[in-house]
C-alpha cells in the first residue's frame, strides 16, 4: 500500500462525517424541570442535581392588531451547568379568537411571533426552547405553520419542546403527531372540564392514548395524585410562586 | 386550560371599587388579603383612618399594581415618547431609521446573569431626545451636516439600549458647530452609561458637569448619581445626591433627585428600614409618601417571609428555611399583619394573648379570626366582638365572626333572626361578597332543608377565567366570559359539599322537588337525585317526576322509564336515559357545572362521571383548602351525615359512569335477546367508555358492548355507528378481520 492510499484511507471516514446530512445534537433536557415563572428564583444555593430550569422569557399577546411582546422581567439566577430551556408563553383573548370555525389566526401574526421567538433566541443564547399555547381548534393550523417555520429557521441544535392540553393525549391520533418538536408536554394541573377524567386514568397506571404524550409530564408542585412513573420527565409548575427567592420590583435607575 | 370560574366572595381583595375600602368600609377583613390591603385595615381599626390624600396615594399604588405590566406599572407619563421619537426618527429617511428588535422595543436590555430584561433606556430618555431633534433641526435645518451628525450619533446610543454589546458614537469633528460638539459628548457618555460601561462613562459625566456652559452639565450632575448607584456604591450615591440637593443651581434636577433616593432606598433592604416603613405606613400624615412606602413595606415583606408565605396557594409540600419571626414582632402593625395571616396553630394563643394585653381592636379580629367556638376562650371573644359598633370599620369582620363561633357552639339558631336582619341591613349594602359570606352562616343556621337550599344559593361577584388568581376583573375578556356563562345564583364550594357528602338521598330527592332554583340548577340536582337514585336502589318514581318538571325534554324519555314492566327493565330504561345525557353524575359541582350544553356530548371529556374515590377526595381537599382561608363550617343539625356516608360508600362501589351503566344494559341485553332499545344503549355504552371518564375496568364494558352490539344487531344502524372499541384508555379497536 502506497502512502498515497494510506492517506485516502484516512481521508475517507472523514469525507464520509463532513458529508452526511445528520442534525447536530440536541441536548435533552433532565428528568426533573422546574418551571420559574412570573417571580424571582435563585437556584444558585442548591440546586438539585439533574434538575433543570424552563424559564418564562417571554409572553407572546395576539391580538387581531397584531403581536405585543412582554420579555421577563423577575431575576433568575441559576448555577454553572444547570440546563436551561427558554419558555415562551401565547397569549390570546378568547373572544377575539372562536375555539372552532373559521380561523382568526392571520399569517402575518405568524410572522411577528417567529421574529420575536428567532430576536429572543438571538438576545438569550438559548438552545433549548419551549412554546407554551393552549391553541384553540381554530388555531392549529396556524401553530403548525409557525412551528414548521420556525424550526426550519432555527438553529439545528435546538431542541424544541411544546406543551400540550391534556385532552390533546386523549386520543391515539391526535393532532400533535404531525408537529416537528422534540417532546411534548402534556399539562395534568388546570385541566378543567378535563381533569377528573385525566386524573382517573394516570392515577389508575394508565397511559395517554397519544404514545407521543407518555414520555413526559407537567404537574402542579403541590399535586401529590399522580405517580411518578419510572423514566417519565417531570415538568413542575409552582403557581407562578417563586421556587426559591423573593419577588421584588426591580428598575434600573 | 383557562376556564370561566365564578367568584363567590373575595378572598385576594375587598369589594370593588376599592374605595369603600380605602374610605374605611372595611367589610370581612380576611387573612388572605393581600398584605396592603391589611395595612388600609390596620389603620382603620387602629383609629388611625386615612386622610384624603393617603387614599389618593393607596389608590395611585393600586392602579401600578393592576397594571400588571411591569414596564407599564413605572411608566407615569401620558405620552409615549418612544414611539413619539420612532415616528419622528421615521420622517427622516436619510439615513435610514435603525431596525427596532421586537423583543427589547429598543429599550430594555437582556442580562444573562439575571435572565432578565429590564428597562435600560427609560420614557425620560425618548423625551429628550424628542426635544433636541426639534431644536437642532429647527436650528440647522433638516438637510443639514450639523443635524444629520446628530441624528446619527442619536441612533448609535438608542443601539444601546438592549445592553448586548457596545456602540461608541464617533467624536464630532471640530468644523462642527459647538452645541452639536456638546451634544455629542453627552451622547458618547449616555452610550456607555446604556452599554453598562459605567466607570468610562462616570468619568464623561463628571467632565460634562463640570464644563458649565455645556447644556448638558446639569442633568449630567443627576447622571452622576446614577451611574454610582448602578456601579452600586451607595455611600458615593448619597454623598452625590446630598450635594445636589444643597445646590440651588441644581433645583431642576431635585424632583429627580429624590426619585433617585427613593429608589436607592430600596437596595437597604434592611430591617431598620423595614421597622421605619411599618412606622410611617401605621402614622398619620403620609400624605406624600404613602404610596412608596406601600411599594417598599410590602416588597421587603414578601422577600423576608418567601415560600413560608400563609397566602401561596399551591404550596403543600415542605416550605424552605422559615424566616425569622422576630423580624415581624419588631412594630405592631407587622406583628399583627404577621400574626392575622398566620395559619401556625401557635398564632392562635399568641393573637389571644395580644387581644387580652392590648383590648384592642386590631387584635380582637386576629383572634376571633383564629377562635374555635368549642375553646374555653371563645364566649369572651364573642362577648367584645357583640360590643363592636356598628359604625365600627371593625362591625362586620367582628359580627361575622361572632356568629360562627356561636354556631360552632351549637347556637346557630339564635343568630337566625340577626342574620335575616343583616341581610337586609344597610350594613351590607352594596357589598356583595360579604353578602355571600353571610349567606354562607345563615345557610348552616337554617332551620330546615328547604330554608338551607334558599340560603344555599348565591350571585357571583365577579366570573374570571381560572389563571387570573388575584380576581381582578378583567373587562377584556368580559365579552367572551358572557359568551361562555351567563350569571346567575349558583351553588358555592360550601353548599355543594355538604349537599354531596352530608345529604341523604331523601333530603336530596326532597331538593329536586323544590322550586325556586334556577333552572339549570333545577335540572342538574333533579338529574343528580336519580343518579343517585339509581345507584342506590331507590324507588325513583318522585325523583322522575321532578326531573321531567325540570327538563321537559326528557319527558319522552321518563314515560318510557314509567312505562316498563319490572325493576330490571326500570333499571335498563333509567341506564339508557342516563346514556343520553352526559352532564349526569352523582354529585353536584360548585360555580359553573358543565360549559357543554345538556345532552350535548363534552369534546374535553366532561361527560358523565368519574369514580368517588377519585372525584371526592379532590372536592373535600378544595373545601378544606377554602375552610383554611375563611375559617366556617358548622354543619345544620338536620343532615343526618352517618347516612350520607354509608351512601357515599355505596356510591363508591359503583364506579364510574361508563362501567355502572354498562353493567346494567349489558346484564338487561343478556337475558332480553328480543328488547331492540338494547342496540342504542349498546351503542351509547360503547361512546361513555370512550369519552367519559375510563377506570380500569372500563375496556372490557367497552369490548363486550361492542362485541354484543355486532353480533346481535349487525344490520343495525347502532352498529354501523359503532366501527370501533376502546381499550387501554380509549385506543381504538376495531372489528376483527
Amino acid at each position: 500500500m502506497s502512502r498515497c492510499s494510506l492517506c485516502l484511507l484516512i481521508a475517507l471516514p472523514l469525507i464520509a462525517v463532513a458529508g452526511s446530512a445528520e442534525p447536530p445534537a440536541r441536548l435533552s433536557p433532565p428528568q426533573n424541570m422546574l418551571w420559574s415563572w412570573f417571580a424571582e428564583d435563585d437556584f444558585r444555593p442548591a440546586a438539585p442535581s439533574g434538575t433543570g430550569v424552563a424559564w418564562l422569557a417571554m409572553s407572546l399577546q395576539f391580538s387581531r392588531s397584531g403581536v405585543s411582546v412582554a420579555p421577563r422581567a423577575a431575576s433568575l439566577r441559576t448555577p454553572r451547568g444547570m440546563y436551561e430551556m427558554a419558555v415562551v408563553r401565547f397569549n390570546f383573548e378568547p373572544s377575539e379568537y372562536p375555539p372552532a370555525g373559521i380561523s382568526s389566526w392571520h399569517p402575518r401574526q405568524r410572522i411577528q411571533a417567529e421574529q420575536s421567538i428567532l430576536d429572543l433566541v438571538r438576545l438569550t443564547g438559548a438552545t433549548s426552547l419551549q412554546l407554551d399555547f393552549d391553541a384553540p381548534e381554530s388555531a392549529r393550523p396556524f401553530y403548525r405553520d409557525l412551528l414548521r417555520s420556525l424550526r426550519a429557521q432555527l438553529p439545528g441544535n435546538t431542541y424544541l419542546s411544546i406543551t400540550a392540553l391534556a385532552s390533546w393525549c386523549m386520543e391515539p391520533k391526535s393532532w400533535l403527531a404531525s408537529l416537528p418538536v422534540d417532546e411534548f408536554v402534556p399539562m395534568v394541573f388546570d385541566m378543567g372540564q378535563s381533569g377528573d377524567a385525566v386524573l382517573t386514568l394516570l392515577k389508575r397506571g394508565g397511559e395517554f392514548p397519544f404514545p407521543g404524550c407518555r414520555t413526559t409530564l407537567g404537574i402542579r408542585q403541590s399535586s401529590s395524585d399522580i405517580p411518578a412513573k419510572p423514566g417519565v420527565r417531570i415538568y413542575r409548575f409552582n403557581g407562578g410562586q417563586p421556587w426559591n427567592g423573593i419577588t421584588r420590583r426591580q428598575f434600573r435607575p | 386550560m383557562e376556564e370561566p370560574v365564578p367568584v363567590f366572595s373575595f378572598r385576594k381583595h375587598p369589594n370593588l371599587p376599592i374605595s369603600r375600602f380605602l374610605n374605611g368600609r372595611l367589610g370581612v377583613v380576611q387573612p388572605t388579603f393581600a398584605r396592603s390591603w391589611l395595612v388600609v385595615a390596620w389603620r382603620w381599626t387602629n383609629g388611625t383612618g386615612m386622610s384624603p390624600s393617603e387614599t389618593e396615594q393607596a389608590r395611585s399604588y393600586y392602579r401600578d399594581r393592576q397594571q400588571g405590566s411591569l414596564y407599564q406599572g413605572w411608566v407615569k407619563e401620558t405620552e409615549n415618547w418612544p414611539a413619539k421619537w420612532r415616528q419622528l426618527r421615521a420622517s427622516v429617511p436619510n439615513p435610514p431609521p435603525p431596525k427596532v428588535s421586537p423583543v427589547t422595543n429598543g429599550q430594555i436590555a437582556y442580562d444573562p446573569d439575571t435572565h432578565q430584561f429590564s428597562l435600560n433606556c427609560a420614557e425620560d430618555a425618548f423625551r429628550t431626545a424628542v426635544h433636541t431633534f426639534d431644536s437642532r433641526r429647527n436650528r440647522f435645518g433638516a438637510s443639514s451636516t450639523a443635524f444629520r451628525s446628530w441624528l446619527t450619533a442619536q441612533d448609535t446610543v438608542f443601539s444601546n439600549c438592549d445592553g448586548t454589546r457596545l456602540f461608541l458614537p464617533v467624536t464630532a469633528s471640530a468644523d462642527l458647530p459647538v452645541v452639536i460638539q456638546q451634544d455629542r459628548d453627552y451622547q458618547i457618555a449616555a452610550a456607555l452609561f446604556y452599554a453598562a460601561h459605567y466607570p468610562e462613562a462616570l468619568l464623561r459625566f463628571r467632565a460634562i458637569a463640570s464644563e458649565k456652559k455645556s447644556p448638558w452639565s446639569a442633568i449630567s450632575n443627576y447622571l452622576i448619581a446614577r451611574t454610582l448607584y448602578r456601579l452600586g456604591s451607595m455611600p458615593e450615591v448619597k454623598g452625590e445626591v446630598s450635594r445636589i440637593l444643597a445646590d440651588l443651581s441644581l433645583t431642576g434636577i431635585h424632583g429627580m433627585t429624590w426619585n433617585l433616593m427613593e429608589r436607592a432606598g430600596l437596595h437597604e433592604r434592611d430591617q431598620n428600614y423595614f421597622m421605619e416603613l411599618a412606622r410611617l405606613l401605621s402614622s398619620p400624615g403620609q400624605d406624600n409618601g404613602f404610596r412608596e412606602e406601600l411599594w417598599n413595606y410590602t416588597d421587603i415583606y414578601d422577600s423576608i417571609i418567601g415560600p413560608a408565605d400563609p397566602n401561596r396557594e399551591y404550596w403543600y409540600g415542605p416550605d424552605n428555611q422559615p424566616p425569622d419571626e422576630q423580624r415581624f414582632r419588631s412594630v405592631p402593625m407587622t406583628d399583627w399583619i404577621h400574626s392575622f395571616q398566620s395559619r401556625d396553630p401557635a398564632a392562635h394563643a399568641r393573637t389571644l394573648a395580644e387581644w387580652k394585653r392590648s383590648r384592642s381592636i386590631p387584635w380582637l379580629l386576629a383572634a376571633l379570626t383564629h377562635a374555635n367556638g368549642k375553646e374555653p376562650d371563645a364566649p369572651a371573644l364573642i362577648d367584645a366582638a357583640g360590643l363592636i359598633p356598628r359604625q365600627s370599620p371593625a362591625y362586620l369582620t367582628a359580627t361575622w365572626h361572632r356568629i360562627r363561633l356561636n354556631a360552632e357552639r351549637g347556637r346557630a339558631a339564635e343568630s337566625r333572626g340577626e342574620l335575616d336582619a343583616l341581610l337586609n341591613s344597610p350594613e351590607l349594602r352594596d357589598l356583595p361578597s360579604e353578602l355571600n359570606l353571610f349567606l354562607s352562616l345563615r345557610m348552616v343556621a337554617a332551620a330546615d332543608f328547604p330554608e338551607f337550599l334558599h340560603f344555599a344559593l348565591r350571585n357571583p361577584v365577579l366570573v374570571v377565567y381560572s389563571d387570573n388568581l388575584g380576581e381582578l376583573p378583567d373587562q377584556k375578556a368580559a365579552d367572551s366570559l358572557r359568551a361562555a356563562w351567563t350569571p346567575h345564583a349558583s351553588l358555592d364550594r360550601d353548599a355543594t359539599t355538604l349537599l354531596n357528602f352530608s345529604t341523604p338521598f331523601d333530603l336530596l330527592e326532597q331538593a329536586a322537588r323544590s322550586a325556586g332554583f334556577p333552572t339549570v340548577l333545577q335540572q342538574e340536582i333533579a338529574l343528580t337525585a336519580f343518579v343517585r337514585g339509581l345507584m342506590l336502589n331507590r324507588d325513583l318514581t318522585r325523583t322522575a317526576n321532578a326531573l321531567e318538571a325540570a327538563t321537559p325534554d326528557l319527558k319522552p324519555a321518563i314515560a318510557e322509564w314509567g312505562a316498563a314492566a319490572t325493576p330490571a327493565e326500570k333499571r335498563f330504561m333509567a341506564a339508557l336515559l342516563l346514556l343520553r345525557r352526559p352532564e349526569a353524575r352523582p354529585y353536584l359541582k360548585p360555580g359553573i357545572s358543565r360549559l357543554s350544553k345538556p345532552g350535548i356530548l363534552d369534546t374535553y371529556r366532561d361527560n358523565w362521571w368519574c369514580p368517588m374515590d377519585i372525584v371526592q377526595p379532590l372536592q373535600r381537599r378544595q373545601e378544606e383548602f377554602r375552610r383554611l382561608l375563611i375559617r366556617t363550617t358548622p354543619q345544620p343539625d338536620f343532615l343526618e351525615t352517618g347516612t350520607a356516608a354509608l351512601e357515599i360508600a355505596l356510591i363508591e362501589k359503583e364506579g364510574n359512569a361508563p362501567e355502572f351503566l354498562g353493567r346494567i344494559v349489558l346484564s338487561w341485553a343478556k337475558d332480553h335477546p328480543e328488547d331492540t332499545r338494547v342496540a342504542e344503549a349498546l351503542h351509547r355504552v360503547v361512546v361513555a367508555t370512550h369519552l367519559g371518564c375510563a377506570d380500569i375496568a372500563t375496556p372490557e364494558i367497552s369490548r363486550s358492548a361492542f362485541q354484543l352490539l355486532h353480533r346481535r344487531f349487525p344490520k343495525s344502524e347502532w352498529a354501523r355507528r359503532t366501527p370501533y372499541w376502546y381499550s387501554e384508555y380509549s385506543i381504538r379497536q376495531s372489528l376483527p378481520k
